[in-house]
């Protein structure tokens, strides 16, 4: 049981990296007023580039950076179209994830299934070595690859750039009023322009993450539904980064659950009282379909509980989500 | 093509509308005259024959193996043309299916179990255009269906992985628990026991074709729990590479994945469509094809195993030679030794829902 114990909480914590990555990029964005459905799609480019660049030169670290920036190019669409020229974000952000789809099978084509050599395995610099003995966690959570260290180390300087800095505390403002920034002197455009840019990034480095560290392959359509997992973790995490990683390790320990349970048999002896009503319970919630559709289960139980308790302010949405800004209207 | 036309009319008037082995008339009676240049059914002795394929073609998967069945089979023939059309969602199918028969395709052949409903539909309202649809039950009057025995190529994969492991234990990464994937499983697993009769196989499903993240981390957590030996049943070669990562030998599914393998690759149990697009194809040239259920194995050649990885050893080459001789000659049947030893055609191609002896667990529901 310790074995299955420290090799699904391994599994979790690989798994969850890609969220934190994604979530933490769109909490960027949201927070500044721009919702970004597109995050599949920045991640599938995130995720070729940084596969090809790799192939091609042999650094990951590079193809880490492409996968970066590109996903930052996918974003500057969405900028263009959500804040210059104000068009809806939702239907701009489905488009986006279409795009990045359609681009990347048609360009990924000749990039499948070759293999790389991605990000190495290491042990978190300095303490790690030692760290890694802890019975249980110690493997999972000081042996990784550099991206998910990254990732881990982008929680709190995310925080601490949303809730500590002027320019974090700018990025609220024109999510939650962009008319008072404005007139506070805050340049709306540019400060939208550059969350959605920099969720852009952040989802570039969570398809690089996946296809130069995590899989180490290029596949078509390899994000498989993670970036739309992120979206929905925004919202669990109530756009808060420090919650984003406790919902991304959740969602995936869920991931992780879904191919590890299936080696327990966790069912009733049929003599056990209520065996015949628990065992088919057990047996449904257990099955690979229904457990993968938990993540989203787990969204909306934490809107309605949160809107039940406090209100629908208290969800913690920006208020001007989904607005786009002109300043033209008053 | 008016006369085409006409005749077409005329059979439908004459309630001959099944019009089975239409194509075929053509190439006995009218000359060819325009050398497929528009290629009807009619007054030419070109078939056109379309490919409709439910994923992108490139993924080493299984559209790529029917992929390589039709660039065979269109270099082969030089009386045929073709057409295919990738990423086909079942939903989409209709109006691709259409499209084909109003351009006077002879044939179209579908490669996934979706496509079933919508082909039937599309052929009972066809009646001159002929539909193989791959994988399912349903027939027509001017629609077949093939598939192949891989459980045959499985069973041999089966012996190699039954003498390579040292832990008794193999792991089987499958994407849905259908018949296909589960008789693929039971046949492996009776494979592998025919050689060592102590082996067990656990199976870990992800639940999608194709994800190859996910298809890794099933094997990941098949390593962890201490397999030696790796089998799949996905559209990517990710958990191939996930057995080459953690030393383990590894067997791969659709295409040769010897890249993807390294030294500790095994074998891949292989599709050759062409063993069956040819033959079809020659009869709808001749005018002799009828629909019927074409579900061959080793013997045909439509399944068989790739070239074998650089460090399996001579003894287990010629066990698995050995027993796919004894499975084409018939001496052998893969499921003598089973449950399903009693089992006809019918309910080994549809019905098989549950695992034999050595495989852990159950079949999710």
């Amino acid at each position: 049981m310790v074995g299955f114990t420290a090799g699904l909480l391994d599994a979790a914590v690989r798994a969850s990296t890609v969220f934190i990555f994604a979530a933490l990029g769109e909490i960027i964005s949201e927070r500044g007023g721009v919702l970004n459905l597109g995050v599949e799609g920045m991640m599938l480019v995130g995720a070729l580039g940084g596969f090809a660049t790799t192939a091609v030169t042999g650094n990951y670290w590079l193809g880490f950076l492409v996968g970066m920036a590109l996903g930052t190019l996918l974003a500057l669409v969405h900028a263009f179209l959500c804040i210059t020229l104000k068009s809806s974000q939702v239907i701009s952000g489905i488009m986006l994830t279409l795009l990045g789809t359609g681009l990347t099978t048609f360009f990924g084509a000749a990039w499948v299934d070759r293999s790389i050599d991605g990000f190495p395995q290491m042990t978190l610099p300095l303490v790690g070595q030692y760290l890694v003995e802890i019975p249980i966690v110690g493997e999972a959570l000081f042996r990784s690859t550099a991206p998910d260290f990254i990732a881990l180390a982008l929680v709190p300087i995310v925080w601490w750039f949303l809730f500590r800095t002027n320019l974090g505390l700018e990025v609220i403002a024109v999510g939650e009023d962009p008319e008072t920034a404005d007139t506070m002197g805050v340049d709306v455009f540019k400060m939208r322009y550059l969350c959605v840019l920099l969720g852009g990034a952040f989802a570039g480095a969570a398809g690089a993450h996946l296809s130069l560290a995590f899989s180490q392959l290029w596949a078509t359509g390899m994000t498989a539904g993670r970036g739309w997992i992120a979206v929905a973790l925004v919202i669990f995490a109530q756009w808060r980064p420090e919650r984003a990683l406790v919902g991304a390790y959740i969602f995936g320990l869920l991931d992780a659950l879904q191919l590890r349970s299936q080696g327990i048999d966790l069912a009733l002896d049929a003599a056990t009282p209520l065996a015949g009503v628990v065992n088919p319970v057990l047996e449904l919630l257990m099955h690979p379909t229904i457990m993968s559709t938990y993540p989203y289960l787990a969204t909306i139980l934490v809107l309605v509980v949160t809107v039940v308790r406090f209100d629908e302010a208290g969800l913690g949405a920006p208020s001007a989500l989904l607005e786009p800004y002109s300043r033209e209207t008053d | 093509m008016s006369t085409g036309i006409t005749r077409r009319r005329a059979i439908k008037a004459l309630g001959l509308a099944g019009a089975t082995g239409l194509a075929g008339c053509s190439g006995s009676g009218d000359a060819a005259t325009d050398e497929g240049e528009d290629g009807g059914s009619d007054g030419s002795d070109t078939v056109k024959a379309a490919f409709v394929y439910n994923s992108e073609v490139g993924d080493q998967g299984w559209s790529w193996a029917h992929e390589q069945g039709r660039q065979a089979v269109a270099e082969e023939y030089d009386w045929l043309e073709t057409g295919h059309t990738e990423a086909v969602e079942p939903s989409e199918a209709k109006s691709v299916f259409e499209q084909y028969v109003q351009d006077d395709y002879d044939v179209v052949f579908g490669n996934t179990f979706g496509y079933m409903d919508t082909m039937v539909s599309v052929a009972e309202d066809s009646p001159d255009t002929l539909f193989e649809h791959c994988s399912g039950y349903e027939t027509r009057e001017n629609m077949g269906r093939y598939f192949g025995r891989m459980y045959q190529a499985r069973y041999l994969a089966g012996i190699a992985a039954g003498m390579l492991t040292e832990a008794d234990t193999l792991g089987y990464v499958a994407a849905l628990p259908i018949a296909e994937v589960v008789r693929g499983i039971n046949a492996f697993t009776l494979g592998a026991r025919s050689v060592n009769e102590d082996v067990t196989t656990k199976v870990r499903w992800t639940n999608t074709w194709y994800d190859p993240p996910k298809e890794k981390e099933a094997a990941t957590a098949l390593v962890d729990e201490g397999v030696d030996v790796m089998a799949q049943h996905q559209d990517s070669a990710a958990a191939v590479q996930a057995a080459a990562e953690a030393d383990i030998w590894a067997t791969g599914y659709d295409a040769p994945m010897a890249e993807q393998g390294g030294d500790s690759y095994v074998t891949s149990p292989i599709w050759h469509w062409e063993e069956f697009y040819g033959p079809t194809l020659e009869a709808i040239h001749d005018g002799s094809w009828e629909a019927d259920f074409y579900w061959e194995g080793l013997g045909d050649g439509i399944v068989g195993l790739s070239d074998w990885g650089p460090e399996v050893p001579e003894d287990v080459k010629s066990s698995v030679d050995d027993a796919r001789s004894a499975i084409e000659s018939g001496d052998t049947d893969v499921w003598a030794d089973s449950k399903f030893a009693d089992a006809d055609d019918e309910t080994l191609f549809q019905d098989m829902s549950s695992y034999v002896e050595g495989v852990e667990g159950s079949v999710p529901e």
